[in-house]
């Protein structure tokens, strides 16, 4: 039995520019005291076909946790685009939050993610010849709704004794 | 142990700190407690 359940993840400031950082809000319930804090990552997936591309964009360790319903707000910083392959940048892909317990991952949730010209007219006729940073300023991003939620048992505190709620 | 987190989280919700392996620390802010679950159904 998990002793940390995310209840709700609401995605704030979206859609956004490419360059925004990414913010969540968390909410999650414990059922125990923790003996430690809990971690959290938000992973950007830069490329379909390499994990080395894989961002770690940001991490936070969360606590003390009271026993109850908490909420947090996770914020991350965009990823850096000059380590992403320039031509999977637009498009579809995927941001992973993740949350551990003593380096354990009990938690990941991921989003896609869709990146685009963020004037509709661009879409259709993308500007030539410029920059990659003067292209990144003009793309905007959507975090789509219904993540995908995978939860993995880990072992906890061999301490801990649930509450009853 | 237990009023003591539940009062330093309440103190401190949303504020983030670093530990002192520089890594970001914020404590969350509590909702709601089992007791007042139980008192407010």
């Amino acid at each position: 039995m998990s002793l940390v359940t995310v209840t709700n993840v609401d995605v704030l400031d979206n859609p956004a520019k490419f360059t925004a950082p990414f913010r969540f809000e968390i909410t999650f319930e414990c059922i125990s005291e923790l003996a430690e804090d809990i971690e959290w990552k938000l992973i950007y997936v830069g490329s379909a076909d390499d994990a080395k591309y894989d961002q770690e964009l940001d991490s936070i360790l969360v606590g003390p946790i009271p026993v109850g319903l908490n909420k947090f707000v996770f914020e991350a910083k965009a990823p850096d685009y000059t380590k992403l392959p320039s031509e999977e940048i637009i498009g579809v892909t995927v941001a992973l939050i993740t949350c551990s317990y003593q380096g354990a991952e009990f938690v990941r949730i991921g989003y896609y993610v869709n990146n685009s010209y963020a004037d509709p007219a661009l879409r259709d006729d993308p500007p030539m010849d410029i920059s990659l940073e003067q292209k990144i300023e003009l793309l905007g991003r959507e975090i789509l709704n219904k993540p995908r939620v995978t939860r993995y048992q880990i072992k906890w505190d061999p301490t801990v004794i649930p509450m009853s709620t | 142990l237990s009023s003591e987190r539940r009062r330093v989280s309440n103190t401190d919700a949303g504020r983030e700190t670093r530990t002192k392996e520089g890594k970001r620390r914020i404590a969350p802010q509590l909702l709601s407690s089992p007791t007042q679950v139980a008192t407010s159904s």
